[in-house]
């Protein structure tokens, strides 16, 4: 059995070092290219979002390099993402790319042993116990949470850094190392050190830097060929962000959590008291805190298609009258062109300056 | 001492000289007829007529190909289209608060409060409010696009047509044409049209308050001023230089760098204009990104490198406001 997952950001590093762990056998398609999404395109529905016409895209190069057994994550849920586990099923089965599906949903829609089945078939060959691969589990978690907090400490740090590009330097070097780490206990190690590398670089306490919000559908924000490698660009600028969705946020509210979910339901806020589907919501009420939380400004990431994040724009809108904070929204679509994304990130970016130094012409360039 | 600002844009390249005190003494506007390197080249052709290298202080990029005239030129900033209109206007007038903007392939709203861009908007998907409607539309009533303004005007009663989608208003246009609507009245329609898709696609939730500019190319016509005036209910004044605000802009944030942080120009020279530049594209297949490099070149000498998201095509960065740009 050879298994494959569409790539999210880190996802295939982290999910190849779990699946070997336990004794299986990973194929990772390569990473997102614009052929590739072309590739997925010819045989996506017309009209859906950016995310489904990558993940296709990867299923069919995985699949033709030998892949058999396809695994993918879902949430059931009023979004389309929660669905496109079946959806890929039925269109590439039609097209003859024929794998064995291994859908996995949380516990509170299918069930705790519904969940643990299909967890069953993903070792049946193989002779390791259920224990082994809950260890694994634990562990693969452990590293997706401690490589999260290096990102974040690099997001944030790289508005202070003396400088320019050191901090980014840093996580490029660390995901590559990881890349290549023999196993996840390597993979810990390696972290730890890279934690610690970053905790030497010089830091400028007296600097000022523009304090920006991510937020947006949660494909497209882990992603970064979905968004263009936004986050690049904002460390480039000497931008601090912060980004909080993330992999590790999605496994504990979906996974390891099971009050969240209940808990999140619950809360009520005066601009969307109920949940619409997708990650609006949740959009909105980091929209809503971003100005007590001292950021300067909020980018939102949306990819042409994203029904539930069309939504929390026009939500955004309001918040930004009622909250004084600035929103800029940046779509994503197939256009491989930058420099419209450049220029107007750019722009939001000089704009949250000439605000924040009450300086006449931006005499701190960034550019 | 003079600071040159140069906009390379889709359809126009724009070149201006200022002088130390932020007057425009000479400008250039050049189509860029899908060739921005000839057009850099040639705009650096004829300023050589007129100025030497050491009368250069600082130089300024902006536009969709400003990465490109940076590394042709030698430029010491390197801005967005949208900060460089912003503080073009606000020089030139510190009262303004309403910038429109209106290009070849994209439109832009600009609102500005004491002087400083408060907040910003682009067009999104379509292009049926830009500069290349117009131009494509002229074509196809067999005018030229400076003559669309004159018609309009003389539109006594504008047909209705829908601007939301180019498609859709071309066969609207051939529609009221085939029913013997007069040209006049068409154009004015259209110009309606145009300005009315403007203003609630990319203007839409902004309080546009007086004092409004209208810069870009579009702003020569007549027609569309009007139009725009009628709508708002306000005057909309069209600076003198709407044409090459851009490239203003970029001069003025040029030589606010050079003065503010002592440095010396990066300015190549004009001699530029000779240079024999080619590019070289190809699909880099050393890593999995799979980017697709574009070199810049004089001669066998490599002036710049683009798309490369690894960085290993950059010669030495040339000075830290433009290392951002390439990456």
């Amino acid at each position: 059995m050879k298994i494959t997952f569409p790539h999210i950001g880190d996802a295939h590093i982290v999910g190849s070092l779990f699946f070997n762990e336990i004794g299986i056998q990973v194929v990772s398609p390569p990473l997102n290219t614009v052929s590739g999404l072309e590739k997925g395109s010819s045989i996506a529905p017309d009209e859906i979002c950016l995310p489904f016409k990558l993940m296709i895209s990867n299923f069919i190069s995985a699949y033709e390099m030998g892949a058999d057994t396809a695994v993918m994550p879902a949430t059931i849920g009023p979004c389309r993402l929660g669905e496109y586990g079946e959806l890929f099923k039925s269109i590439l089965d039609k097209h003859g790319y024929n794998f064995n599906w291994i859908i996995i949903d949380t516990p509170t829609a299918i069930g705790k042993k519904e969940l643990l089945k299909r967890l069953n078939l993903l070792i049946s060959e193989r002779n390791c116990k259920m224990a082994d691969v809950f260890i694994a589990l634990n562990k693969t978690y452990k590293v997706i949470k401690r490589f999260e907090s290096l990102e974040k400490r690099v997001r944030i740090l790289s508005g202070y850094e003396r400088s320019r590009g050191e901090c980014k330097k840093i996580l490029k070097e660390c995901r590559s190392r990881l890349r290549n780490s023999k196993d996840l206990n390597d993979a810990l190690i390696l972290i730890k050190e890279y934690h610690h590398k970053l905790s030497k670089v010089i830091i400028d306490k007296n600097k000022k830097p523009i304090r920006i919000l991510l937020v947006g559908e949660i494909y497209s924000m882990i992603e970064p060929f979905a968004n263009h490698r936004i986050e690049e660009m904002l460390m480039d600028r000497g931008v601090s962000f912060e980004k909080p969705v993330t992999l590790g946020w999605w496994i504990n509210n979906n996974i390891t959590n099971p009050f969240y979910l209940f808990l999140f339901a619950r809360k009520k806020n005066k601009y969307m008291p109920y949940s619409i589907g997708g990650y609006a919501k949740e959009t909105i009420e980091e929209g809503m805190n971003s100005k007590k939380n001292k950021f300067d400004g909020v980018i939102q990431i949306l990819p042409v298609g994203c029904m539930p994040e069309i939504v929390s724009k026009s939500v955004l809108n309001q918040i930004s009258r009622e909250e004084q904070i600035k929103v800029m929204t940046v779509i994503f679509d197939e256009m491989g062109g930058e420099a419209g994304y450049i220029t107007r990130i750019e722009a939001f970016i000089d704009m949250l300056g000439f605000a924040k130094r009450g300086e006449k012409r931006g005499n701190e360039c960034i550019a | 001492m003079y600071c040159i600002g140069i906009d390379v844009g889709s359809v126009s390249t724009d070149f201006v000289v200022m002088d130390e005190d932020y007057k425009i003494v000479h400008q250039i506007y050049l189509k860029t007829k899908g060739n921005p390197i000839e057009a850099i080249k040639e705009g650096m052709t004829q300023l050589r007529r007129r100025f030497y290298k050491e009368q250069i202080k600082a130089v300024g990029t902006t536009g969709s190909g400003r990465s490109l005239a940076a590394a042709i030129v030698g430029a010491d900033i390197v801005k967005n289209e949208i900060t460089t209109h912003g503080v073009a206007a606000s020089t030139l007038n510190p009262k303004v608060r309403t910038i429109l903007e209106i290009g070849g392939q994209d439109s832009k709203i600009i609102l500005l409060r004491d002087g400083v861009i408060s907040d910003f908007a682009m067009n999104t998907v379509c292009a049926a409010g830009t500069g290349s409607f117009l131009d494509r539309q002229a074509e196809r009533l067999g005018l030229k696009v400076d003559e669309l303004g004159q018609y309009a005007l003389k539109g006594k009663n504008p047909v209705r047509i829908a601007g939301r989608c180019a498609v859709f208003a071309e066969s609207d246009i051939i529609h009221k044409q085939q029913l013997g609507c007069k040209i006049e009245d068409i154009i004015a329609g259209m110009s309606e049209a145009l300005v009315r898709n403007y203003l609630s696609n990319v203007a839409k939730g902004k309080e546009l308050e007086e004092t409004v500019f209208f810069q870009g190319g579009v702003a020569s016509n007549e027609g569309i001023v009007s139009a725009f005036e009628k709508e708002l209910g306000c005057k909309v004044i069209v600076p003198e230089y709407h044409k090459v605000m851009g490239a203003f802009g970029a001069a003025i944030l040029a030589k606010d760098l050079i003065e503010r942080e002592n440095k010396k120009t990066s300015f190549v020279g004009f001699e530029a204009g000779n240079y024999n530049v080619i590019t070289e594209s190809f699909e880099c297949s050393d890593c999995s990104n799979h980017c697709e490099v574009v070199l810049l070149k004089s001669g066998s000498r490599q002036i710049g490198a683009f798309s490369d998201r690894c960085g290993k095509y950059q010669i030495e960065k040339i000075n830290d406001s433009n290392d951002s740009l390439e990456s």
